[in-house]
Parts: C-alpha cells; sequence; structure tokens
C-alpha cells in the first residue's frame, strides 16, 4: 500500500470537517476520491500533503508518516491543486526548471525529463508566457509539475471540474497514461470521471467515508440492470408492468429493470411486447456510482 | 543548482519582470540628482521669490547642504517608497497560493523567507549606493567635500536602519497575510519609535538615532563610537525578525 491513512480526524474549532478516516491506497491504481463540495475532500488531502496538523490517527505515504510543515513524505508526493496557481511571467518550461531546481533533480536528467512531460500533456509546442494559459493548459502544466520527480504518488484535487468537456477527457486521459508510473489519487465530485478511469473508488459525505469499493466489484453488481425509455412516461409503462416479476425502480424517466440471466431478458421482452409498450431506447446501466451514492444517503 | 540559488533567481526573475528593478533605479537616480541639485537652486530660487526691494543673506551653498538633503529625501521619500515596493513578498504568494507547489516539492520553508530578505537587501543596497554614488559625484563637482566627516559611517546608519524596516515588514506581511499587513506594523513601530524619542534617554539607544543623526555625524557633532548601542540593536532587531519571520510562516497553514 503507498498511502496508509489510519483513524484520522480533522477538527477546526469545535467542528469535525474529518471524522475517523480509514483508508489504504494500493500502488499503481488510480483511486477515485468522491464527495459533494465542503465534504472534506482538500482537507484530507492537504493533511496527507503536511500542510494542515491533524487532530488525531496517522497517515503513511511510502512507508514515510506524514508530519505537519516540512515533511519528508513529500518526496514521494507529486500535488496538483485544484486551481493551480504558478508564476505568470514563466513560460512553461522554465516553470518546470525551476520545479527541478526545488526538487534536487540532477541538471542533465532536467531536458528529457521536461520534454517528456511537456509531450505528454501536450504542452511541448507552446513557448508563450503562463499568464496567457487557459484553466485547462494551467491543469495540464499543473499534472506536468507534479509528475516531474517521478512521485509515488500523485495527488490532484478536482483536476476535471472547472473544465469543458474536452479539457476533462485529455485530463482524464494523461491521469490514466501516468498511471504507467505511478499511483493516482483524484478527488472529484463529477461521479462519471471517476467511473471512467478509477480502479478504486471511496467516498466522503459530511467528514467521513460512507463507501470505499473496487469498481470492478461495484460494475458486478451493477452488471445485471438496463436502463429502458419508452414511448410512454416511464411512470405509466412502470404501472403496466407492475404484474411482471423483474424488479424495477424509476430514475430521472427511465424504467431501470434488473434482469439477472437471458431467460429473465427475454421474458421481459415477451412482457414488453404483450403489454404493446413501445421501447425508445435501451442500455446497460452504467451510472454506478450515482446509484451507489443515492443508495447511501438514501 | 540548490534550491536556495534556484529560488533566489526566481526572486530576481520576477523582480525584474514587475519593473522593481526599473523603479528602484529610475527613484533612487532621481534622488540621488535631486539633492545637490536642491542644494544648488534653493538660494537662487528664495531670492526670485522675495519681494522685490528685500534683500536676503544666505551664505553660499555648500557640500554639507547637498548631504542634508539627501538624508531628508532618501529616508522621507526613497525608504517609504521602497518599503511599498517590497510591502507584499509574501502577502501576494500567500494570498494566491503560488508558494503550495514548491513548498509540496520541498522547498523549505525557511529559503522562502531568506530569499524573499536577501532579495530585498540586494535591492536596499543597490538603491543605496546609486542614490549615494550619484550625490557624492555630483557634490564633488560643485563642492570640496573634505570638511565632512565620517561619510560612509553616516550612510551605513540609514542603511541599517532601512533594513530593520525591512525585515519588520516581511513579518507583518507573512504574519497577517494581507499587503496592507506589512505596512501597518512597520508604520506601528515608527510611531512607537517617535514617541520612545520623546524621552531623552532613548537617545543612546534608540534605532531612530541611525536615522535622524547622520547629518550631525557629517558636522563632526556625533561620533561613530556615539552610536555603537543603537547600530548593534537595530542589527540584532533585524536578525530577530527574520528568525521570527521563519518560526512564524514554519508554523503557518496554507
Amino acid at each position: 500500500m503507498v498511502v496508509q491513512i489510519e483513524g484520522v480526524t480533522k477538527r477546526f474549532g469545535s467542528r469535525d470537517v474529518l471524522h475517523d478516516i480509514h483508508m489504504h491506497i494500493p500502488e499503481h491504481s488510480i483511486f477515485g476520491f468522491v464527495g459533494a463540495n465542503g465534504a472534506g475532500k482538500t482537507t484530507l488531502m492537504k493533511c496527507m500533503l503536511g500542510l494542515l496538523p491533524l487532530t488525531a490517527g496517522a497517515i503513511t505515504i511510502a512507508g514515510e508518516k506524514v508530519t505537519f510543515g516540512e515533511t519528508k513524505s513529500n518526496a514521494h508526493i507529486g500535488y496538483l491543486p485544484d486551481v493551480p496557481e504558478f508564476y505568470p511571467f514563466y513560460n512553461a518550461r522554465q516553470y518546470l526548471e525551476l520545479c527541478a531546481v526545488v526538487t534536487d533533480m540532477p541538471k542533465k536528467e532536467w531536458k528529457q525529463r521536461i520534454d517528456e512531460l511537456l509531450e505528454l500533456v501536450g504542452l511541448a509546442d507552446v513557448t508563450s508566457l503562463i499568464r496567457t494559459y487557459s484553466r485547462g493548459m494551467k491543469q495540464r502544466l499543473g499534472i506536468a509539475q507534479a509528475l516531474l520527480n517521478r512521485p509515488k504518488l500523485l495527488i490532484c484535487d478536482e483536476p476535471t471540474s472547472a473544465l469543458d468537456p474536452a479539457g476533462r477527457a485529455q485530463i482524464l486521459s494523461i491521469l490514466q497514461k501516468a498511471k504507467a508510473e505511478t499511483t493516482v489519487f483524484f478527488s472529484t465530485h463529477i461521479l462519471s470521471d471517476a467511473e471512467q478511469i478509477c480502479d478504486h473508488v471511496a467516498m466522503l459525505h459530511k467528514g467521513e467515508i460512507i463507501f470505499q469499493e473496487e469498481l470492478t466489484k461495484l460494475k458486478q453488481q451493477f452488471h445485471d440492470q438496463f436502463v429502458y425509455t419508452f414511448t410512454v412516461p416511464a411512470k405509466e409503462a412502470m404501472k403496466q408492468l407492475a404484474s411482471t416479476q423483474a424488479k424495477m425502480h424509476i430514475e430521472d424517466d427511465t424504467l431501470i429493470v434488473s434482469l439477472p440471466n437471458d431467460r429473465a431478458r427475454l421474458v421481459f421482452m415477451r412482457e414488453l411486447t404483450q403489454r404493446e409498450l413501445i421501447v425508445q431506447s435501451i442500455h446497460p446501466q452504467t451510472r454506478m456510482l450515482e446509484q451507489v451514492v443515492l443508495e447511501v444517503l438514501g | 543548482m540548490n534550491s536556495w540559488v534556484g529560488f533566489f533567481k526566481k526572486e530576481w526573475f520576477e523582480s525584474v519582470k514587475t519593473y522593481k528593478l526599473l523603479l528602484v533605479l529610475v527613484i533612487f537616480s532621481i534622488l540621488g540628482v535631486l539633492n545637490p541639485f536642491t542644494a544648488k537652486i534653493t538660494p537662487v530660487l528664495m531670492e526670485n521669490f522675495m519681494p522685490e526691494g528685500a534683500v536676503l543673506n544666505l551664505p553660499e551653498p555648500a557640500a554639507l547642504d547637498s548631504w542634508l538633503q539627501f538624508y531628508k529625501n532618501v529616508p522621507q521619500m526613497g525608504l517609504i517608497v521602497f518599503i511599498l515596493l517590497f510591502s507584499t513578498m509574501m502577502s501576494k504568494e500567500l494570498e494566491k497560493g503560488t508558494l503550495v507547489i514548491l513548498l509540496t516539492k520541498g522547498l523549505h520553508r525557511s529559503t522562502v523567507i531568506t530569499t524573499k530578505f536577501f532579495i530585498a537587501l540586494c535591492y536596499w543596497t543597490l538603491a543605496i549606493a546609486l542614490s549615494f554614488s550619484i550625490t557624492y559625484a555630483y557634490t564633488a563637482y560643485y563642492w570640496d567635500q573634505n570638511s565632512l566627516h565620517h561619510l560612509f559611517f553616516a550612510v551605513s546608519c540609514l542603511y541599517a536602519f532601512g533594513l530593520l524596516l525591512l525585515a519588520i515588514t516581511l513579518w507583518g506581511n507573512t504574519f497577517f497575510a494581507t499587503s496592507s499587513g506589512g505596512i501597518l506594523v512597520t508604520l506601528l513601530f515608527m510611531i512607537s519609535l517617535f514617541i520612545f524619542a520623546i524621552f531623552p534617554k532613548s537617545h543612546s539607544w534608540s534605532p531612530l538615532e541611525l536615522m535622524a543623526t547622520p547629518p550631525e555625524i557629517l558636522t563632526g557633532d556625533v561620533i561613530p563610537s556615539d552610536l555603537v548601542i543603537p547600530y548593534v540593536l537595530t542589527i540584532g532587531l533585524t536578525l530577530f525578525f527574520v528568525w521570527l519571520t521563519t518560526t512564524h510562516f514554519k508554523k503557518k497553514l496554507l
């Protein structure tokens, strides 16, 4: 395990922002940390970076205990804040050179590593100053600086939240590539992003972990669910199908039906034909996390 | 290159890109020229502004008048502008969050404070050296300066006092993390020095003496040994405030 979080509590005044958090992150995985805005995700990340002191518990990263202030464990971490701020008077290469100096990287390695990373994040041909960068370009530069010293853990705080769909896709693809050389721990409140690239997911709600699971296991749990839309409203369709054996519920004017095997699927199709319900679309359930979240939160 | 040198280079680059170098060069060059120029032109101006028929017997200006202008203009205008220029060294970084990435990469917090103080020190050295050299050369062109005492020691007093104010500004700026924090703390420090100055006993130790007595050093009324305590105290306080800023920044939540 590259990260071990044991019983972490963080209190601001009399308010518990994090309460008894336990989390283990395996190496070379993408660990999604989901939760609504204000759930405490950034606070936990700052605790992992030694930027905030813990009220209780302990965090170990790559075998090194995290301490508040100048923690040695940061040598194993690359960090991308939610809104990365850079010196606007530098260009991407100059900024990465400054980062290379700060991380004590041998000078002979700079050029090759910086070239590699600029290529990875698609900024190799950009020579303009950072002050002219878009939000997406800043996020990509943020990932490049975070990966510079080949960290064992890459922590990204909401890397896709403020980006357009194209920017989000680019960042997710970069994070997926980064998995080859590091472990990615990223927070998001966009559940579909986590579903798209994560191996593991944990959910933080009001300072507590309410759910932690491998995504493959989650997929198994949901592999028998199908989403139907009809030419009639889902409510009416469900009313007509009330006498069938299949488990179903309504979500956003779609009918979610549990059909565990081929036979059940055939029977259900027959029922639809008999009741003259015309199917507009049908696809397997993909919004697993959303389902889990709704279930957990009631 | 180690991280201290690397971060210092960033501070230097930033100061050039944000026109600090240009401003310091221009302002302190103007002040340097202004001192002898004002000394030379004041009697002429006064004669011109006198009512017709009135007679004014002003002594011929001398080198001392030029240096009196120096010790009026540089602390009153130059030092204030200088403090304002460097009053947001930390707060700007703390407000924007530009330090977070570098600190999580292993940059020592003490490196941040010491490089920022050192760059300010370099600029103050440049400012004083520039203004002093121009005033010296221009004054030497018009007058003989041999009658003046301890010219270099006098300017070193102003230099040391400036460093103390810079250290206090840096501490205030880091402690309050706002652009006005540093200025406010420095202002309060100056006010308290002026209040102390009401009591004659404070003249034997107060750092304010380093700013107030250079004209008397030049005339020989005050000798360097009279200022040992204020001088040592000023340097000690400067080091103390740099240490205090580092200690405080190490505990700061980011």
